[in-house]
């Protein structure tokens, strides 16, 4: 029915003015001096999401969040398959299918919600936590190097132990939350 | 020599530190090493939730222009418009449009394609004050867009900017999808209803919801009646899944005998009626499902049932509700357990726990009542004497599913003050959130339609800051 129709459009358009900006940003990240378009890849995923989305829109914004960046990490491996293939002339490999729930990464994450992703970031060392907000505000590595008047190479150990840490302070509290779910059903 | 696995290469990649030649080496290197996948997935996710979290830009490489959050599909016609907009329009601004404007002996006449009099369509839903631009057309948001293709006639915007008509040339550029000129021109426009009403519509265009709503209220105080406004309240209401108030608004509209307008908003009106009506008895339908296999004698598995939250919370409540025993009550708990993993916290455990303590020689007959209500088996006579003993028991929670349910609280401020006090007394932002529904509710039955509308909005954006995990859905 039209109507029917038009209010699931509306949701599903919704849904993509709140998740678009984040997966963007993080498209054109991975798609940066290749010649793949960070638009095209975005797009590419809500096409999935569009076939998914009867699935999708009951599910919370951490997990229908954590599907679209499974999704879009596909889609971005997809073409540099391609691209390795295609520079050998070769056929490509089959493209992987995304069904609602799969994913060991995305099944850990989509439990995690976006206070307690704040919360831990306040829990990091100082330094680490400073720095990680600079990036995360979009400063780049020299910048950020600048502001602690540190080597641009203490940037990029100072970032990847945040995210070790943040990953380390996170996911032990999905494991309890699942442990504690699965022992008493 | 670095090997690609060490070296924080992935984070490098990802944070767009590499020169071009690494980038594409990385890239080869990525489809061949499962643990750089597995750690690309990871991070990924990772990043995105700091994007969620802290809201920040992420670093690129080059520095693409900023895009307006739209539908993929529309998006890049009108990425490129805004860009020329940007470009042409503003260095026209700049020369001065009164340098453009050469006076003529009599007052010229505006062409009507300063407002798209050809146009054969609406390219947005939403109504400007303007009477050239709020001809009646049918809406079609996807042939519309090459509207905006057109350039905008300077010379007649410079005889309307003598003439002070900036909500004229703030419609001739919202028409084209130029918001941020629009704006700037309403801003010029002198106080009026016309005006907070255009001002509501360049809101609306940027889904700015509440602003939009307190201007199209500060427009209906100065005239009730004002059709426009009244036409934008529905969408505002609808955009924040206020389906039934949207309704109500344009029946309002369609109570005004306009041409065309009057039969679209009846239109428009029984088409969410019908969404609302179709919803809640899938709604109903699912969380029924739900409960009775909670409730029944067939294992259920939690985690799955958890994959629809929003159900599964509605249902869990019905179902603590109505079972009779200890036990019973106390199966509940992985499911709540479970829906508190999602949502935070741990008020449903707590619920669960708390009511498992209960005397069941006291409870069960009143559960029993409950579920009898839940059927729609029971009378309203029945109804009402339930009511009774359950007002009188200690089973407070059973006595707010009850009133929720009949909706007494609409009538009886005794049964309001009760459902509150209860939704007070737990931390569940849920049980909250329905008494001020039912509060709001006999705010509108006494008329306070702004009022209850304005509290509306407010219930609904914090319910959807939740996350989705409870129905937002039935607070209309
Ligand atoms: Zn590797």
């Amino acid at each position: 029915m039209a109507n029917l129709f038009n209010r699931e459009r509306r949701r599903y358009e919704a849904f993509i003015r709140q998740h678009r900006p984040s997966l963007l940003g993080l498209a054109r990240r991975l798609s940066a001096r290749s010649s793949l378009e960070a638009e095209d890849l975005v797009q590419e995923t809500f096409e999935r999401a569009m076939n998914e989305f009867e699935a999708l829109k009951d599910r919370t914004d951490a997990a229908a969040a954590a599907w679209l960046c499974t999704t879009m990490t596909n889609r971005f491996l997809d073409y540099c398959r391609r691209q390795r293939t295609e520079s050998r002339g070769m056929p490509h490999l089959a493209l992987v299918q995304e069904g609602v729930a799969q994913g060991e990464a995305q099944e850990n994450w989509e439990l995690v919600s976006t206070e307690e992703f704040q919360k831990a970031v306040e829990r990091l060392k100082p330094h680490l936590r400073d720095a990680y907000r600079l990036h995360a505000e979009g400063k780049r590595y020299n910048a950020i190097a600048e502001h602690f008047n540190v080597p641009v190479g203490t940037v990029g150990s100072w970032l990847t132990l945040a995210r070790r840490d943040l990953k380390d302070l996170l996911l032990p509290q999905v494991a309890v939350a699942r442990e504690r779910g699965a022992t008493s059903s | 020599m670095t090997t690609p696995c060490t070296n924080n290469r992935l984070h490098l990649f990802v944070d767009g530190e590499l020169s071009a030649t690494e980038a594409e080496a990385f890239r080869q290197h990525l489809t061949r090493c499962s643990e750089c996948e597995s750690g690309l997935r990871d991070l990924l996710q990772l990043e995105l939730l700091a994007a969620r979290a802290l809201g920040g830009a992420a670093p690129v490489a080059e520095s693409p222009e900023v895009v307006e959050p739209v539908t993929a599909k529309v998006l890049p016609l009108r990425a490129r418009l805004q860009k020329v907009y940007r470009t042409a329009l503003p260095l026209a601004m700049a020369a001065g449009l009164a340098t453009v404007f050469i006076r003529f002996q009599a007052p010229p006449e505006i062409p009507g394609e300063v407002w798209l009099s050809s146009a054969d369509s609406r390219t947005f839903e939403a109504r400007l004050s303007h009477p050239k631009a709020d001809r009646f057309l049918p809406y079609s948001p996807m042939r519309g867009t090459s509207h905006a293709t057109e350039m905008l006639p300077l010379r007649p915007l410079a005889e309307l900017e003598e003439r002070h008509d900036f909500r004229g040339i703030a419609a001739a550029y919202a028409l084209r999808g130029d918001w941020q000129q629009a704006e700037a021109f309403l801003g010029r426009e002198a106080e009026s209803a016309d005006k907070a009403n255009d001002q509501a519509v360049v809101a609306l265009s940027r889904q700015r919801y509440e602003e939009a709503l307190g201007l199209l209220t500060s427009a209906l105080r100065q005239n009730p009646n004002h059709a426009q406004a009244l036409w934008n309240r529905a969408l505002v209401l609808r955009e924040r899944d206020l389906l039934d108030r949207a309704a109500a608004s344009f029946d309002t509209v369609a109570s005004l005998g306009e041409e065309g307008w009057s039969a679209e908003a009846r239109r428009m009106a029984a088409e969410l009626r019908t969404q609302l009506a179709e919803e809640r008895v899938r709604w109903r339908r699912q969380v029924t499902d739900a409960w009775l296999t909670l409730t029944g004698d067939a294992p259920w598995d939690a985690k799955q049932l958890a994959q629809r939250p929003v159900v599964a919370r509605a249902a869990l409540y019905e179902a603590v509700r109505t079972v009779t025993s200890k036990e019973g009550v106390e199966a509940l708990l992985p499911l709540a357990k479970e829906l508190d993993t999602l949502g935070g916290g741990s008020v449903l455990q707590d619920y669960v726990r708390q009511v498992a303590t209960r005397d069941f020689a006291a409870r069960a007959p009143l559960a029993q009542g409950y579920a009898g209500l839940l059927r729609e088996r029971e009378t309203k006579k029945d109804a009402t004497a339930l009511l009774e003993s359950l007002r009188r028991s200690g089973e407070r929670d059973i006595y707010f599913g009850a009133l929720v349910h009949t909706g007494s609280a609409v009538v009886d401020a005794t049964a309001l003050s009760a459902l509150k006090g209860f939704a007070e007394g737990t931390p569940d932002p849920w049980l909250h959130l329905l008494a001020e529904r039912e509060g709001i509710r006999r705010e509108l039955a006494a008329g306070h339609t702004a009022l209850a509308e304005k509290q509306l909005m407010d219930a609904m954006l914090t319910c959807n800051g939740l996350g989705n995990i409870v129905p937002c859905m039935e607070l209309n």
